[in-house]
């Protein structure tokens, strides 16, 4: 193999497209997707605020975004992010698209992990007299910070990963890389190199998440 | 203090039986109300209505003349708060530690002063014997220790009422002493109202006052523990009883199947338990008794004394026998 071929400049700013383009991800995927599986939880039957009607309609949105094929939703996506931020393309274009795929994902896990916080807690909580919103925020939220950062760390690698799929429609960051130079010209040692950064980057988010998740649990 | 009209209810699906059954039962202030029965009886959907986490179908339930069952879901938190509950699992939050679980009630009722937060989470971690396990996570403590941050817990907003739902049913025994010894201090030192459930007789007996004992959604009897404890009428306070080493009907058969004389069931209560009135009784009248079973000690603070004994005699020394134990005021049932 010839290393010399590589251009580390263009690697490095693939790096930090590929940073960006799931950071932004999943930041928004957070601040959509959090407030989305809290309602699912408590919309469900025999929660706090069960409204079937409303479940089923979450619910059935949250799976079709989930069925669809990520490379689908890229495309169809396309009018939807011009009319968001003015471009499909590049880094920016690429965060919707990941977001519409991450958020329900999101919303799922959040909604599965509120579902293990033990009901004798919200049980407690009403004997005391608390409010349906101080339970959500001063309750169910903190207890399940631990279990909420491990889904966040597992749809932050997902999001890694889809990032590099959004490189196909010029998204930029390491998938596009890898796509152009490794695959289309042939140049085995860019896709070696641009894999092994993914997988470190993964490893790394990964350390990092479950750090976080080791910090606040309190078990 | 706590007055319950006529509450029924029934949860759909199960079959027809229901989980309570026309409840009527009042609970004076400073009392500690016992509520027993086997699992399935409705005791646990009978305490939670007292705070309406359950709604019952129909009837009414009032706290200090308040109708508790008028109140709409908006209303409800605040009449919440003058209700204290400790729980069979203490349901504490995990994610708080033990100072935070004891204030977390103090800042939902909206107290913004944390100064005095501090100091009356301090105070009720002094009452409950925790002061120096404040900064602790609930994980790392034992059982009876995080039930005793769940009594604190429960006292923060000054309740009028403790609820307890079988808060002691998850210890080992020795744990048990000690949280029901917990409660009856409470109880005198801050003369709260406690109703409990518990399918133990020995919680009954040793922290309750009054008892009502449900089967099947219905209270099917219920008095003074000393009554009910000495003198049960329902089968079901019987079979109960027997768990606890009171003879049951059985027992009594086989007794009485092997005894010549008559067979008597004589009961103290009080200061007459520690006089030696069964040994007067015999020189009175001559008889010589055989104790076959029994039991003396306490109910709450209540000495008492329960003896099955046969009188070594044929059945006509019976009426004497009898005027003998009236004249001393004992208490006698003639079993055979």
């Amino acid at each position: 193999m010839n290393w010399s071929v590589l251009d580390w400049h263009e690697i490095g700013q693939a790096v930090v497209d590929t940073v960006t383009m799931s950071g932004f991800s999943l930041l928004f995927t957070i601040v959509l997707g959090l407030p989305l599986g809290v309602a699912m939880f408590l919309t469900a039957k025999g929660r706090l605020m069960p409204q079937s009607g409303l479940y089923a309609l979450l619910s059935l949105v949250v799976n079709f975004l989930r069925s669809v094929p990520f490379v689908i939703l890229l495309i169809l996506m396309i009018p939807l992010t011009v009319w968001l931020i003015g471009t499909s393309i590049g880094v920016a274009g690429a965060v919707p698209p990941l977001v519409a795929a991450a958020a329900p994902f999101y919303a799922r896990l959040v909604e599965n992990v509120l579902r293990e916080v033990d009901h004798g807690v919200v049980e407690a909580c009403l004997a005391m007299g608390a409010r349906r919103r101080q339970i959500v925020l001063f309750a169910l939220l903190p207890e399940a910070l631990p279990g909420l950062l491990a889904a966040a760390t597992v749809t932050g690698v997902a999001l890694v990963s889809y990032s590099a799929m959004a490189g196909a429609i010029g998204g930029g960051g390491l998938g596009d890389l890898a796509i152009r130079y490794g695959y289309q010209r042939f140049e085995i040692e860019v896709m070696v190199v641009t894999v092994a950064l993914m997988v470190l980057l993964v490893q790394l988010l990964q350390w990092a998440g479950d750090r976080l998740v080791l910090h606040f649990s309190r078990r | 203090m706590i007055r319950i009209e006529n509450i029924s209810k029934t949860y759909p699906g199960r079959d027809a039986a229901r989980a309570l059954d026309s409840i009527s039962l009042q609970v004076g202030r400073g009392e500690i109300f016992g509520v027993i029965g086997r699992s399935g009886a409705g005791k646990s959907t009978l305490i939670r209505c007292l705070n309406l986490l359950e709604r019952p179908d129909s009837g009414r339930i009032f706290l200090e003349d308040e109708a508790l069952t008028a109140l709409s879901p908006r209303q409800l938190p605040d009449v919440r708060r003058r209700i204290g509950m400790v729980f069979q699992h203490f349901n504490l939050l995990q994610s708080k530690t033990v100072a935070q679980n004891v204030a977390f009630p103090l800042t939902l009722a909206g107290n913004r002063d944390k100064a005095a937060v501090r100091r009356r989470v301090a105070e009720l971690l002094d009452l409950v014997g925790l002061s120096a396990l404040g900064d602790r996570y609930p994980a790392s403590l034992s059982g009876g220790q995080k039930q005793r941050v769940g009594i604190a817990r429960a006292l923060a907003n000054k309740p009028r009422v403790l609820l307890s739902d079988e808060a002691t049913s998850a210890l080992d025994p020795q744990t048990t002493q000690s949280i029901l010894d917990l409660l009856l201090d409470i109880n005198r030192r801050l003369g709260l109202t406690i109703v409990l459930i518990t399918h133990e007789m020995s919680v009954i007996r040793s922290l309750c006052d009054r008892v009502a004992v449900l089967e099947r959604g219905q209270i099917v009897e219920s008095g003074p523990v000393t009554d009910v404890f000495l003198h049960p009428r329902h089968a079901v306070t019987r079979s109960l009883l027997a768990e606890s080493g009171q003879p049951d009907e059985r027992e009594l058969a086989r007794l009485a199947g092997r005894a010549s004389g008559p067979l008597l069931r004589l009961t103290f209560v009080g200061e007459k338990t520690y006089a030696p009135l069964l040994s007067q009784t015999s020189r009175e009248t001559g008889l010589e008794f055989n104790i076959l079973q029994g039991s003396i000690g306490r109910i709450k603070d209540t000495p008492y004394g329960q003896l099955l004994i046969e009188a070594v005699a044929g059945g006509d020394a019976l009426p004497a026998l009898q005027a003998a134990l009236t004249r001393r005021n004992i208490h006698h049932e003639v079993i055979a």
